[in-house]
């Protein structure tokens, strides 16, 4: 009701202040659920102000050695707030406080402090837009993080194809979250129950490598449904938001993962981490035969960063390893590659089908298996690999990876035939007909779904005589 | 003319007039305005429809109830005798309802007692008599076979359950149940029945007979759409699948109102009140049955939620799948009457619900094995029954 309600009052009047104004209301209106405290919203408040008083300094003084304190300074900042571990020794806010979204407001107020220092009065937002930016309801608990610049960009008026479009990304989205994932997330849970009550060995490797390989599709079909969503929300109250996905299981390989999963993260942190430091060790090591290694190791930080950023736990720090590792093996694997065979020669052995068949299946083991730190904390870790054994382990993973290499060839050539289904010249999967039955089919189901779980547990069936 | 005016048009190089798109529609032609949502709808009907085709294929059931004779002045059913049907519901499978001479599903004739053999009268509902479960599987069959086995002498069970009859339908049974000269009389209980079998103006009047109420009309046509949607077979297959996950069943189990307070204590008014009720008639019961020399026992089996419950290792706040069982233990105490709760033997078991049908909610026939099993172990454990000695002749069977 809410959003239908600022969908409404964004549609009345084009007039800028307007739409800021309505956005901010919707926006404020959305963080009242958060907490009926006000005193749990001060931390939020301060981390916020700060970062506008950030943005106005930077914008004002050109200086390299004021950039890195502030940056420095509001990394502590978002850190301590978030409790990470390693700041325990601080001390931490003892009383319950309002963080939700915080870990995207960091990326936007960095991104508006950065881009302050070279853009100056240009890169300085009013206190209106700053504050939409920063805490867009569309996008404050999971992203998109979206440019300040492509977040200010005047979109087209909503006419009936574009609410229609945005009604069909809402569907969607709904189905992929309440239906999907919810089965997902139910399997994932039953699987890793069973991997811990059952005895014998092959129903422990059967269960354990479900619970590895189905929670990679649960997160995707939330994630990527929330978005979804989202996105379908904001463009009805006149805003666009990045898309932060890309059919990512079709990768073949990690560094493309990364280029088609959360691709605003990934890209936020090319842009404002992998790049300048690149750079920065290519100007200090001045030797081209060690650039490919420079960018692993670029790569490897930035990784490391991005697996950190998603928790305060030592778990995170596992899993920002895996995947500073993943990264990192690729890309000497390629570098390697490139000078063994030589580009061409490298280049027909990534196009032939049974390799790239098996590279995919290889990157989704590789994020499976680093998934683990997401859903298990040390303890459930433990019990797990204590459950499998080292030959268990070994043995699920090779299962993982030639279910996966199979599963997901075929989701790539069911994807690939349904793009070549034609009508009248026209791809049917693409014709507007085509696209509401599917999203009627899908929204149906969802209604469903929603009715269902939402009634009463069936009871004994019985009839009155 | 059409021609006419067509060529003065060329002639005199009139372009044809443009019917301007208004820019709200985006680019969509004027015939989508009605192309789509006729569109939207055909999809509604036609999903709708293969659900239930669908369901019904892969989910056949077939209604059962012409063999039952429901005496609606006294409350309870019996079967026709020597009648025979099949039936099954979606979630089970083809169940063979026979019954004997009496009308009770039971194999062994319902005449004088033979001699050599002890015999159990078997009260209840749907539970008692084993509705969706194959006889042999029952577990009035089960404990026929176990106790024979075990007391190396005939034993019988006279299966008086019938689905339909109510608490005040058994009560108004005990005279029957006991001309049978059984040596035990079992009474199966589900706490459906405790909350659905106890009727206050039938209690009340328990004496005489139950004046006839008037049928129930589905006149409203939003009543009408919900009866149809409850008998979809889509429905109940998607109920099937969505609350076989354990969670969310327990937790949408627990908001469906007063009637699964019987899982939370103290009790609620209304249950309270029921088992006061229960009391009454279970008392009433029980001084015919000592009158008649003939021990009495009370069989308790758990509905899927509680059976769920039975073994969860974290209770919701308020929630005691024990608390009826406990109850019903004082109240069949304090009548001299054995209770037998089966719900300890099933909270032994690792997924205990899944013994129970999802959406039917009766027992299936595994569940029969493990209240038969219950039964069995509790009236060779207890001294007043004739079954007390059974303990040592043999093995189970």
């Amino acid at each position: 009701m809410a959003i239908a309600a600022a969908c409404g009052a964004c549609g009345l009047s084009r007039h800028r202040l307007w739409r800021d104004s309505v956005l901010l209301a919707a926006n404020l209106a959305y963080l009242a659920t958060v907490s009926s405290e006000p005193a749990a919203f001060m931390p939020f408040a301060t981390f916020l102000a700060t970062g506008y008083g950030a943005i106005q300094l930077s914008s004002r003084r050109a200086s390299g050695t004021l950039l890195a304190f502030l940056l420095i300074g509001l990394t502590i900042g978002f850190c301590w707030l978030k409790k990470y571990w390693f700041l325990a020794g601080l001390g931490f806010i003892p009383s319950p406080y309002v963080t939700i979204g915080l870990s995207y407001i960091f990326f936007r107020v960095m991104h508006l402090v950065i881009d302050a220092q070279s853009r100056g009065k240009a890169g300085r937002p009013g206190i209106l837009s700053y504050l939409n930016y920063t805490l867009n309801f569309t996008a404050l608990v999971a992203g998109p993080i979206q440019r300040y610049e492509d977040f200010t960009k005047v979109v087209p008026p909503l006419d009936l194809c574009i609410a229609g479009r945005a009604a069909e990304r809402i569907v969607i989205g709904l189905f992929k979250v309440l239906v999907v994932a919810a089965i997902a997330s139910s399997l994932h849970h039953q699987a890793t129950a069973d991997l811990l009550a059952r005895h014998g060995w092959p129903e422990r490797l059967r269960f354990g490598t479900a619970a590895v390989a189905i929670y990679p599709i649960y997160l995707y079909f939330n994630f990527s449904g929330y978005m979804d969503i989202v996105i379908g929300v904001a463009r009805l109250i006149g805003l666009e938001l990045p898309e932060n996905f890309n059919r990512p299981f079709s990768s073949v390989n990690f560094i493309e993962f990364w280029g088609r999963y959360h691709m605003t993260l990934s890209n936020w942190l090319r842009d404002y981490v992998y790049t300048p430091l690149l750079r920065l060790l290519m100007t200090r090591i001045a030797k081209p035969a060690l650039d490919p290694f420079l960018a692993t190791l670029a790569f490897f930080v930035t990784f490391f960063l991005i697996g950190i950023w998603h928790g305060p736990t030592t778990m995170f720090v596992a899993y920002g390893i895996f995947l500073a590792v993943g990264i990192s093996l690729n890309k000497l694997y390629q570098t390697a590659l490139l000078k063994l065979w030589g580009r061409k020669e490298y280049r027909a052995l990534a196009g032939r089908p049974a390799y790239r068949a098996g590279c995919r299946g290889l990157t989704f083991t590789w994020y499976a298996i680093s998934m683990v730190c997401f859903w298990a904390n040390a303890r459930q870790a433990t019990l797990i690999v204590d459950a499998l054994g080292p030959v268990g382990i070994a043995a699920g993973i090779l299962l993982l990876l030639a279910v996966s290499t199979i599963v997901l060839s075929l989701a790539e050539s069911l994807h690939a035939a349904a793009g070549r289904l034609r009508w009248n010249g026209t791809p049917i999967m693409v014709s507007r007909y085509t696209r509401t039955v599917w999203a009627v089919m899908l929204g149906f189901l969802c209604v469903s779904v929603v009715m269902l779980t939402h009634s009463p547990a069936p009871d004994i069936v019985y009839k009155t005589f | 003319m059409r021609d006419e005016a067509g060529g003065l048009r060329d002639r005199l190089q009139i372009p044809p007039p443009v019917r301007r798109q208004p820019a709200w529609l985006g680019g969509l032609p004027r015939r989508d305005l009605y192309v789509l949502p006729l569109l939207a709808l055909a999809t509604l009907v036609l999903l709708a429809g293969i659900s239930e085709i669908g369901a019904r294929i892969y989910a056949p059931a077939q209604e059962h109830m012409s063999c039952l004779v429901t005496d609606r002045t006294l409350g309870f059913s019996h079967g026709r005798p020597h009648c025979v049907e099949t039936g099954k519901i979606p979630e089970g499978p083809e169940v063979v309802y026979s019954y004997n001479a009496c009308g009770y599903r039971s194999t062994a004739p319902c005449g004088p007692k033979p001699p050599n053999t002890w015999r159990i009268a078997l009260l209840g509902a749907s539970f008692g008599e084993g509705y969706v479960v194959p006889y042999e599987q029952t577990f009035g069959a089960r404990i026929e076979r176990l106790l024979s086995n075990r007391c190396g002498r005939k034993v019988e069970v006279q299966n008086l359950a019938a689905y339909g009859t109510n608490l005040v339908g058994v009560y108004h049974e005990m005279g029957e149940a006991l001309a049978l000269k059984p040596d035990l009389v079992l009474i199966a209980i589900m706490p459906f029945d405790l909350e659905e079998g106890l009727p206050p103006d039938q209690v009340k009047m328990r004496l005489h007979p139950i004046p006839p109420r008037a049928e129930e009309m589905h006149r409203s046509p939003i009543l009408a759409f919900a009866k149809m949607a409850k008998a979809s077979r889509a429905l109940t297959i998607a109920r099937h699948f969505i609350f076989s996950d354990r969670d969310l069943y327990i937790k949408s189990y627990l908001m469906s109102g007063e009637n699964t307070d019987f899982l939370r204590f103290p009790f609620s008014k209304p249950w309270q009140r029921r088992l006061s009720d229960f009391d009454l008639l279970l008392g009433e019961m029980a001084t015919k049955s000592r009158a008649a020399g003939v021990p009495m026992a009370l069989l308790l089996a758990p509905q899927r939620a509680q059976a769920a419950l039975l073994t969860s290792k974290e209770l919701p706040p308020g929630v005691d799948p024990r608390a009826l069982s406990r109850r019903l233990r004082q109240i069949a105490d304090s009548h001299g009457v054995q209770m037998i709760d089966s719900g300890q033997s099933f909270a032994r078991l690792a997924h205990p619900e899944t013994l129970i049908y999802t959406v039917d909610g009766h027992p299936g026939g595994k569940a029969g094995r493990v209240i038969a099993d219950a039964v069995v172990d509790a009236l060779v454990g207890h001294s007043r029954t004739p079954f007390a000695g059974c303990r040592l002749a043999g093995p189970a069977g």
